[in-house]
């Protein structure tokens, strides 16, 4: 009965941090799927301070993020912000759609694993 | 991470299910829940090793959910022992008085020659010679002889043999060992005293057990060590 008690609550933790984990990355996705849909246009002055933002939002996030999301698909995102950034930079209007989609699409795959969908089964 | 969880308990579930159709057979010396735990945490704990992509928390979550089901479905089974039916298979009796079973034996898929063959591994050379076999729910075969082949025993020839005492190790490594001692129901005095009396000491042994009668076997240490 011991290790039953041990297993319960280590399993009870464990569910914890999962749901915690959910909400956080929930959170986080939320958060950039907005500032996304409102972010300014290429040729707005504000621009590119608000990829600046962006970028750093997702910068201070990473490392906890990483504890349940792969690699690649983290890496992905801050690669597509760069990129967001340097075409903000440029004025590329085309460019800055193209990646802001991409990045909406890639942050939209982050989220899913932590909703619950038949997708995934 | 919640995917995880929900397809680590999908996962278990339809592998119990395939394996508790499997039958038996399938199964070896393990409970099917068990073996469902050994095959998914292998495969599980080799995953974050072997591909850098993936956070150490997609092998974690899948082993603690498995943990956590192992242990639970024990403990419900010990509660609910009714229950022990779905999980575990029954002892199937596949000859009986002497008389093959033969649906028993269809239904288990198991041949005339696999059931030979086990039967010769325990010695008998013909089916005549069994009384009864037994499929146990562990997958191994229990045969019972008919009384003109079983082995004669101590008791059958009327012989009163000496009462076998089970050895326990009550000293090694330069330690000694109070479980083992209190197993014997023996103190440590007891042990140094019978050690004096052999005109023996620890520092010279390697290793001693003892068995509840007093009966003792020393093993020293080789010349070379320390």
């Amino acid at each position: 009965m011991k290790s039953f008690a041990i297993t319960l609550l280590l399993f009870v933790m464990m569910v914890g941090i999962i749901l915690g984990n959910a909400i956080y990355i929930k959170r986080i996705t939320s958060s950039l799927l907005e500032a996304l849909e409102f972010i300014p246009a290429p040729e707005d002055p504000a621009c590119l301070g608000s990829t600046r933002d962006l970028t750093a939002y997702w910068t201070h996030h990473i490392p906890f993020v990483s504890l349940s999301a792969c690699d690649p698909l983290t890496e992905r995102i801050s690669e597509l912000l760069a990129q967001l950034t340097a075409c903000a930079e440029q004025g590329d209007r085309y460019g800055f759609y193209t990646v802001r989609a991409s990045l909406c699409n890639t942050v939209e795959n982050l989220r899913q694993p932590e909703t619950l969908s038949w997708r995934f089964f | 991470m919640l995917t995880i969880l929900f397809r680590t308990l999908l996962i278990y579930l339809i592998l119990f299910v395939i394996l508790r159709l499997m039958g038996k057979r399938q199964i070896g010396e393990l409970e099917i829940t068990d073996l469902m735990t050994t095959l998914l945490l292998s495969e599980i704990a080799s995953l974050p090793i072997t591909n850098r992509e993936l956070p150490v928390s997609h092998a974690v979550i899948p082993m603690i959910t498995l943990l956590f089901l192992e242990v639970s479905s024990s403990v419900v089974l010990i509660h609910f022992p009714k229950l022990r039916g779905l999980v575990s298979a029954r002892p199937t009796v596949i000859l009986h008085g002497g008389k093959l079973r033969v649906g028993a034996l269809r239904s288990l898929r198991i041949s005339m020659d696999e059931l030979i063959s086990e039967i010769r591994q325990q010695g008998y050379t013909s089916l005549s010679q069994i009384d009864c076999a037994i499929l146990e729910k562990n997958g191994k075969l229990t045969v019972l002889p008919k009384a003109e082949y079983s082995t004669p025993n101590a008791a059958d020839m009327g012989l009163t043999l000496p009462k076998t005492a089970l050895m326990h190790i009550v000293f090694s490594n330069g330690t000694v060992s109070k479980e083992g001692l209190s197993l014997i129901g023996k103190s440590e005095d007891w042990l140094m005293r019978e050690l004096s009396r052999r005109q023996l000491s620890l520092d010279s042994l390697f290793c001693v057990t003892a068995d509840e009668s007093g009966e003792i076997y020393t093993i020293p240490k080789e010349k070379s060590e320390p």
